[in-house]
């Protein structure tokens, strides 16, 4: 594939590198436990062959006079040691900055990407990619079409921009706009960053989604929403709407295959001030909620709404220092606003049999927000799924309601957390 | 493996308290159990090195900024006058702005003693800037007091908004009463100096344009007291 110089941001990227400031750095973060000490010779090696494999994300972030774009990027991406909290900031926009870091320590190796660049099912190809490659250095021989490979051609569908590509501007938009609960929780000092991550049986999980007859993601949900409306009635904080902000990733719904950001983001919402609502309301409710939203046409009416934004000549046209300085407000009020926390779900990571014997788990922690203090991620490998919470303050009231509750529920829950 | 006996999850061997809840975790470990490998590194924050660095450059480039001009003036002084005469003023006043750089960027970690440091910097500027021609006039009775006026209300301030939990309107308001009492004692310690009539005229004017604001931020705190609501209420309900 022949590599283009220069690429327009997909429609999230747009909105995220404009709001990307110190704190709310737009960084996710995934990890790899791996079984042995990391050999960073061989990591960086690893890198050096699969940077090849996914050219567009050797890139740089550059502006322009009215958007952002990304440039090809002549320097080479190093890996480093992990110094710092997870997803702290780092300055993409500077000339020969890569849109993502890959970070190890012990026997833990991380990418951190800028949503910017791509979504958790990007990150996730990538870091197949390059424990594959990792391994494969080390002699370990494995098979798996599904993964990249160094030395295969890139597709061209993995530069679209879907978002773009999946546009129609005849379709109606939709607009509803909520006051939501925020967590009124005091936040750390600058360059902090908590994270506490619940590791709880798949097994588990998912026989007691499967007696209520929802999926993983609604129960946990469920679970989600349970945990904050508790928090509110327990500590007597003013009921607002609790609004949940869950992506949705459109590759399969669209037979995409971009690396980029390709997700709309459906938000569940209950509203405590109408009455407690039981776990089982709220269980009905998210599981009718995500058949309704999560269907071709009303996921077309997302994306006509997340791109009608940037196909508005007006704003276009305003110079992009403007849109820096109004982006962040216009996401404080109509993005994060609108929703307490993020909740979501990357899925089940697979790996061939040959490398699982070397790779422990997986985890993912969401970028940091001072909109939504609180948000949740979660992944699966093997039998295990690690639920993590990432939060700007070292207030755990709601991380506590929520496992103490799957606990109740017969669930055997292992906290671990980064302070 | 070790549990939380309060929130019932499984932690880590290497806590000693529940990441969720704090409850302090019996310690079980067994002789011979292998050690666990950390996961996460002694972190450094990144912001702080940062900010210290970006504000010793700052430092140096308007040390060197009011350093090179107030030299410059008095080379200028010099040469013009053949004395040093009008650029000792200037030269003292971008002395002083430089100590005050020293508490604006918190070298002097203690902000009560960043209050004191600077109002004795200011004294000290006003004391020079009376007694540079040999005698001292207004230093005494108009300096002193405002300085030492100023540094007592900025102190309980500062003590007020640290000490106050819930930080609202009600500390704005305590900070405007805090203006008000300065500004009736400026006004009185002028008048002291100053011949004539010793009536107290801005300072009131003063008074009367932030009293009301005031007391609106503590009404808005703390709201209207139940009975009289229910006083409201029984006499304008329709």
């Amino acid at each position: 594939m022949a590599i283009k110089q220069w690429f327009k941001l997909d429609t999230a990227g747009k909105m995220y590198s404009s709001i990307k400031s110190s704190r709310a750095t737009t960084l996710f973060r995934l990890s790899a436990d791996l079984k042995e000490t990391v050999d960073p010779d061989l990591l960086q090696e690893a890198l050096d062959h699969i940077i090849e494999r996914f050219p567009y994300f050797n890139v740089n972030l550059r502006r322009g006079v009215f958007w952002y774009y990304f440039e090809w990027n002549e320097s080479h991406p190093l890996i480093e040691p992990e110094a710092h909290y997870p997803c702290m900031n780092m300055p993409i926009k500077k000339k020969g900055v890569h849109p993502f870091r890959v970070l190890y320590f012990n026997k833990k190796v991380s990418v951190e990407f800028s949503h910017i660049i791509t979504d958790g099912a990007g990150a996730v190809t990538f870091m197949r990619a390059l424990l594959f490659e990792y391994y494969k250095l080390q002699g370990v021989e494995a098979q798996d079409p599904s993964i990249f490979k160094f030395g295969d051609e890139p597709d061209a569908g993995e530069t679209e921009d879907a978002f773009g590509a999946h546009y129609d501007e005849n379709i109606p938009m939709y607009r509803r706009r909520v006051n939501a609960f925020h967590f009124p929780f005091k936040r750390e000092k600058k360059g902090v960053y908590n994270v506490v991550t619940g590791i709880v049986p798949v097994a588990d999980i998912l026989s007691e989604s499967r007696s209520h007859k929802v999926s993983i993601t609604e129960f946990l949900s469920a679970v989600y929403f349970d945990s904050i409306q508790e928090l509110m009635e327990r500590d007597g904080f003013k009921k607002k709407p609790i609004v949940l902000n869950i992506p949705v990733n459109l590759r399969r719904l669209f037979g995409s295959k971009t690396m980029r950001n390709f997700f709309i983001s459906v938000t569940p919402m209950i509203d405590p001030r109408l009455g407690h609502y039981t776990f089982e309301e709220i269980l009905k409710y998210m599981h009718h909620f995500m058949k309704i939203t999560v269907d071709e046409k009303y996921v077309m009416q997302q994306i006509r709404q997340s791109v009608i934004s940037e196909k508005t000549l007006f704003l276009r046209v305003v110079p992009l220092f403007i849109k820096d300085m109004l982006m962040p407000i216009i996401y404080r009020t109509y993005g994060e606003g609108n929703y307490t926390s993020g909740f979501s779900n990357v899925g089940p990571i697979k790996m061939p049999p040959e490398l699982e014997a070397h790779i422990e788990r997986f985890e993912l922690y969401p970028p940091p927000s001072t909109g939504n203090t609180l948000k949740v991620t979660m992944v699966s490998y093997q039998d295990k799924l690690y639920i993590s919470f990432g939060s700007l303050s070292r207030d755990r009231r709601v991380e506590q309601i929520f496992f103490t509750k799957l606990r109740k529920m017969g669930m055997p829950v292992k906290i671990e957390a980064n302070r | 493996m070790p549990y939380c006996a309060k929130c019932g999850v499984e932690v880590g061997s290497e806590n000693d308290n529940c990441p969720l809840c704090h409850f302090p975790i019996p310690d079980i470990t067994v002789d011979h159990a292998p050690e666990r490998e950390n996961r996460f590194p002694d972190v450094k924050n990144i912001y702080e090195q940062l900010a210290m660095d970006f504000k010793r450059k700052a430092f140096y480039t308007l040390t060197f900024l009011l350093l090179g001009n107030a030299l410059g003036l008095m080379y200028s002084n010099y040469m013009i006058n053949g004395e040093l005469s009008w650029s000792l003023y200037t030269g003292i006043t971008f002395f002083t702005l430089w100590v005050y750089l020293i508490f604006i960027f918190r070298f002097v970690q203690s902000i009560r003693k960043s209050i004191i440091g600077a109002g004795i910097n200011t004294l000290v500027y006003l004391a020079v800037l009376d007694g540079i021609n040999g005698s001292f006039e207004w230093v005494i009775p108009l300096g002193l007091p405002a300085v030492f006026m100023a540094l007592i209300f900025l102190l309980i301030n500062y003590s007020i908004w640290i000490k106050s939990k819930n930080k609202g309107l009600h500390t704005v308001a305590v900070s405007l009463f805090l203006v008000i009492g300065y500004c009736i004692g400026l006004e009185y310690f002028i008048n002291l100096y100053k011949p004539g009539d010793h009536v107290l005229i801005w300072s009131i004017n003063v008074a009367l344009n932030i009293l009301p604001w005031a007391l609106l931020m503590l009404y808005i705190h703390f709201q209207i007291p139940v009975w009289l609501k229910e006083e409201i209420k029984k006499r304008f309900h329709i």
